[in-house]
């Protein structure tokens, strides 16, 4: 669920509705997915399908896409509803939606297992996030949060988490990170503060004994924020933080690595802005695709499923998006590879549950309000 | 001569829309009444709001016992003023309304109470002293206006119309209550009206104003009597202006030969004679003109009487009693006791054609 | 008798939509909101539990004392301001008034939040202000964004055009005539305004007052992104509470206070208004 939200602020995340697809006795079969999230997740798929209906000339894609905000998870509502009325199909073919959505209806058995003899691309993606999944989604791709900064003020960018926050005391007024309440980058940058004082599998538990270890990464915080941005002011959304960077208040911020790349490459940020992800990383989470076990349309549905994880489909992905692939960086082209290099270092996932809330309260009274 | 207690010297002020006075000299003895009369746009307002501090002049002085004002702001200036209207400050009380300006002069109280009592006698309004405007009526709330200028004790009371949005019968009684406190107070008064029957009434002196200049400046009955302008004549009191032609010693009228008003001397040409209706009497002579009686219409003791004399319109008044026998239709002769000529270009073809038609229509 | 009540029957019909309207859209939610925040948001049991913590947790009493502080000082200047500005423009015969006169209602036409961006750019450290300074020289630029400071000038901002504008509209109606007579009579400006102009417009000084207050306390866009991070505004600090904490119950209760102390506001204002009401007839 923190994941959904991380990804939902980082405006790369979906999720769907339901509507009807009909099957059209043509010869052609015509899909429905399901998609949210910010525009760019829209105008991703405009580009993806196109190319995927000219490899498949007898299927079509109707796009169904729900802006955030507008009722994406009643989408999920609604398949779990049709499988308690006892219906015996939905519209919904494909589903775009996080890893909270899979657990919503693994319960129910709304999503249909995944198969690799069907979509032989599964083979791309790595295992064990397919693992995590129950292979009943697919991660097509992700964002992280990483740490972008003024080369032409900062030559040698922290490689650790301690050497940022050693970096952070050395440069007083030039860090900011945005509040974790209104935002997944400071979110992360608080979380990762937290949990790098625990074991690495702290993370995806949600036990709320976890809270009771939480008080020296708070401390860091605390002793921290006087060297924050003007003493301890902590900008609100994702892109505030960015503004600061871009206008030169400060020279480093934590910021989505898709946000920042999508920035840069619309000259938004200043050109020397780079992007370098530090040892431990920052938190991130990946977008999933998900079937309704009630499509009647499994096999054209899988065939889409399989183009989005072929190697070009991520090219696009990856160039669109300013993301990570869903499969495996090795298969991607050399020269993304090159291009994305500061960044794919990889991320980690912050999974608690209901803790990231009781995080964001224990913020704002002891490290917003010290 | 005393020093006059006014004083204007070729005061001139000019709006963007081009309306305002030029040249403006004259001098208010002290005890004066003096008012400014004129058509609408004529520039009295103009005038006396220079007068009080509302408006800066664009050249000349204005002097009050000897000493220039214009530089002074209207609160400094030893002036008060009543308003056409909205005079009275709607959030105070009629007492307090009064008294403000004695406490900004900073009087002791007991001498402010006094004054304001004794204020509202003057004009009869004691028992109001602690109601509010809104509950008086617009007679009752001019009178606290004249009483509340009364009060400052100014060098020159400024009145603006003051009783224009009064209806007629109380603005009869409030000239006369007007006129009986500047008698008992003997208090300079520049008056500004439009009615030239409210000017008659209450003057010692009449400044008839037209297009932003002095017409003429006289006493009421001079200026009754003897206007000095075509434009004086129609605009004061009733007359009537009928076409001659003089050659340079005698004016004919219709069948009539007159001698010009001593001291008249009048070029030969056009001219337009006018002549009260008072002044045109019932006669039996042969030097008279000739008419046919159109209309007899009474009024109190007197009574109008319309003759057409050669498609002219001429109104004269005769008593009651003679009136009675005056029929419509009825042929007489009139003859002219006095009249005043005036040389055509002075007022303009249209001017004696429209007046004249005026001065037969209206009252 | 059948006539008056037919009449009756109609005064009731004609009432009943909007009574109906005001039922379901307002007071229906106020007693939902006050039922809401009677329920103890950790114990679940009935009573003032909310309320309680709300006055003594630390955070959430800085808060509230600096919710009342901001909005008391915003509402103080901007009506300050705005009144001098209505003044200068009822009684200002220059260029510079009718410019102002014709531009000064232009921030109620830009979005809120445009608005906020905007000051932010303008007034942050490295924003368009201090790079001018910087020009002319002068390289300390006070921090104005993010503080106290920042939320004052948006209030101001988002304030002072419809301030202004009400009480241009209630100068406008003193007569002319009641300035002059007031000069006349040997008044100073300053006891023309004291005497004259106030008491002439307190009446709309007041609307305008609640307006500015109860849009000010309850303001949550500016505050979200220009103010600091704490102490927060109630606006804030409660959308916080409601929808990161999901705290439902604090929220409510956070919601009830608000609109207490906004009826206050509005009990004075009625006040005001009645007795006005009983001078004049």
């Amino acid at each position: 669920m923190i994941v959904i939200s991380i990804a939902l602020l980082a405006g790369c995340s979906g999720k769907s509705g339901s509507e009807a697809a009909s099957a059209s006795s043509t010869g052609t079969t015509e899909i429905s997915l399901y998609t949210g999230g910010s525009l760019n997740v829209k105008e991703l798929w405009e580009t993806l399908i196109p190319e995927f209906e000219k490899a498949n000339p007898t299927i079509k894609v109707k796009l169904v896409y729900l802006p955030s905000g507008t009722g994406g998870q009643s989408a999920v509502d609604r398949l779990l509803a049709a499988k308690q009325s006892g219906q015996q199909s939905v519209d919904v073919d494909l589903y775009e939606g996080s890893l909270d959505d899979m657990t919503r209806g693994n319960s129910q058995g709304i999503w249909a297992k995944l198969d690799s003899s069907a979509i032989p691309n599964l083979s791309n993606v790595d295992s064990n996030a397919l693992k995590q999944a129950n292979d009943m989604a697919v991660p097509y791709r992700a964002s992280s949060v990483v740490l972008a900064y003024d080369s032409s003020r900062v030559s040698t960018p922290p490689k650790t988490a301690d050497e940022l926050y050693d970096w952070i005391r050395q440069h007083p007024g030039r860090f900011a990170y945005n509040d974790p309440a209104t935002g997944g980058s400071g979110s992360s940058f608080v979380n990762t503060a937290i949990y790098n004082f625990l074991p690495a599998d702290a993370m995806n538990s949600s036990d709320p004994s976890m809270a009771q270890k939480w008080d020296k990464g708070f401390n860091l915080l605390k002793e921290l924020g006087p060297y924050m941005y003007q003493k301890g002011v902590y900008p609100k959304k994702n892109q505030g933080t960015l503004d600061l960077l871009a206008s030169g208040e400060v020279d480093m911020i934590p910021a989505w690595s898709d946000m920042a790349l999508e920035q840069l490459n619309k000259q938004l940020l200043p050109s020397t802005v780079k992007l370098a992800q530090i040892d431990p990383p920052f938190t991130g989470g990946p977008s999933y695709l998900l079937m309704p076990e009630m499509s009647t349309k499994k096999e054209a549905a899988e065939k889409l499923l399989n183009y989005v994880l072929t190697p070009e489909a991520q090219t696009i992905i990856v160039n669109k998006m300013y993301g990570y692939p869903g499969i495996k960086w090795d298969l991607m082209p050399k020269e993304l590879q090159n291009q994305f290099a500061s960044v794919s270092s990889g991320y980690r996932q912050f999974n608690s549950g209901d803790l990231q809330k009781e995080i964001n309260q224990r913020w704002q009274s002891e490290v917003a309000g010290q | 001569m005393t020093e006059p207690q006014l004083s204007i010297r070729q005061l001139s002020k000019r709006f963007k829309t081009g309306d305002g006075v030029s040249d403006i000299t004259l001098d208010v003895q002290p005890g004066e009444m003096v008012t400014l009369l004129g058509p609408s746009g004529c520039g009295k307002t103009t005038v006396l709001r220079s007068i009080g501090g509302f408006l800066e002049p664009d050249s000349g002085d204005i002097l009050i016992r000897g000493q220039s004002v214009l530089k002074l702001p209207p609160e400094k200036r030893p002036t008060a003023m009543v308003f056409q209207s909205y005079n009275l400050w709607p959030h105070m009380t009629v007492y307090d309304n009064l008294a403000f300006g004695l406490h900004i002069r900073k009087h002791k109280k007991a001498h402010i109470q006094r004054a304001v009592t004794d204020a509202l006698e003057l004009v009869q309004l004691a028992p109001a002293a602690r109601k509010y405007p809104s509950e008086l009526s617009g007679g009752q709330q001019q009178r606290v206006a004249l009483a509340r200028a009364l009060l400052l004790e100014p060098d020159v009371l400024l009145l603006d119309e003051p009783f224009s949005a009064l209806d007629a019968k109380l603005r009869m009684e409030m000239r006369e209550e007007l006129r009986d406190i500047q008698m008992r107070t003997g208090m300079t008064m520049v008056f500004v009206t439009h009615d030239q029957e409210e000017a008659l009434s209450i003057s010692d002196r009449i400044v008839v104003m037209h297009a932003g200049q002095i017409e003429q400046l006289s006493t009421p009955q001079d200026i009754y009597d003897r206007p000095s302008s075509l434009f004086v004549a129609s605009f004061i009191g009733r007359i009537n202006l009928l076409p001659a032609v003089s050659d340079g010693t005698r004016i004919r009228l219709q069948s009539l030969e007159l001698e010009p008003q001593p001291g008249q001397a009048l070029l030969p040409g056009a001219c337009t004679i006018a002549v009260r209706p008072e002044d045109v009497y019932l006669t039996d002579e042969q030097h008279s003109l000739a008419g046919t009686i159109r209309q007899v219409m009474v009024l109190g003791h007197y009574a109008e009487v319309s003759v057409v004399c050669d498609e002219q319109i001429i109104k004269m008044f005769v008593p009651r009693e003679q009136a009675v026998h005056l029929l419509n239709g009825q042929a007489i002769r009139i003859g002219l006791r006095k009249f005043t000529a005036f040389p055509e270009q002075t007022a303009g073809i249209t001017v004696s054609h429209t007046a004249a038609s005026q001065a037969a229509a209206t009252v | 008798m059948s006539h008056s009540v037919k009449r009756g029957m109609l005064g009731l019909a004609l009432v009943i939509p909007s009574f109906l309207i005001l039922f379901v859209v307002v007071i229906l939610p106020i007693l939902y909101a006050v039922q809401e925040s009677l329920i103890d948001q950790n114990s679940g049991e009935f009573g003032l539990g909310n309320y309680i913590r709300m006055f003594t947790e630390p955070a959430m009493r800085t808060n509230i004392i600096y919710t009342l502080n901001v909005t008391l000082v915003s509402t103080v200047i901007a009506l300050l301001v705005s009144y001098a500005l209505a003044v200068y423009l009822r009684f200002g015969k220059g260029w510079m008034a009718r410019w102002i006169n014709r531009l000064y209602f232009i921030p109620m036409f830009v979005p809120g939040v445009i608005a906020t961006y905007g000051l932010i750019t303008l007034y942050s450290n490295h924003g368009w202000m201090a790079r001018l300074l910087l020009l002319i020289g002068i390289d300390t630029f006070p921090k104005i964004i993010y503080s106290y400071s920042g939320l004052l000038l948006a209030n101001l901002w988002f304030n002072i055009p419809f301030a202004t504008m009400l009480l241009s509209s209630a100068l406008a109606a003193v007569p002319n005539s009641v300035v002059e007579s007031a000069r006349d009579a040997g008044a100073s400006s300053l006891q023309l305004f004291f005497r004259f102009i106030l008491p002439l417009s307190y009446k709309t000084m007041w609307v305008a007052l609640t307006f500015i207050f109860m849009g000010i306390i309850g303001s949550f866009t500016a505050p979200f992104l220009i103010g600091a991070n704490s102490p927060q505004v109630l606006g804030v600090a409660m959308q916080q509470v409601f929808s990161n904490y999901q705290e439902t119950h604090t929220a409510s209760a956070m919601a009830v206070f608000m609109f207490l102390l906004c009826s206050v506001m509005g009990y004075f204002y009625i006040r005001t208004m009645g007795q006005d009401l009983d001078k004049q007839s």
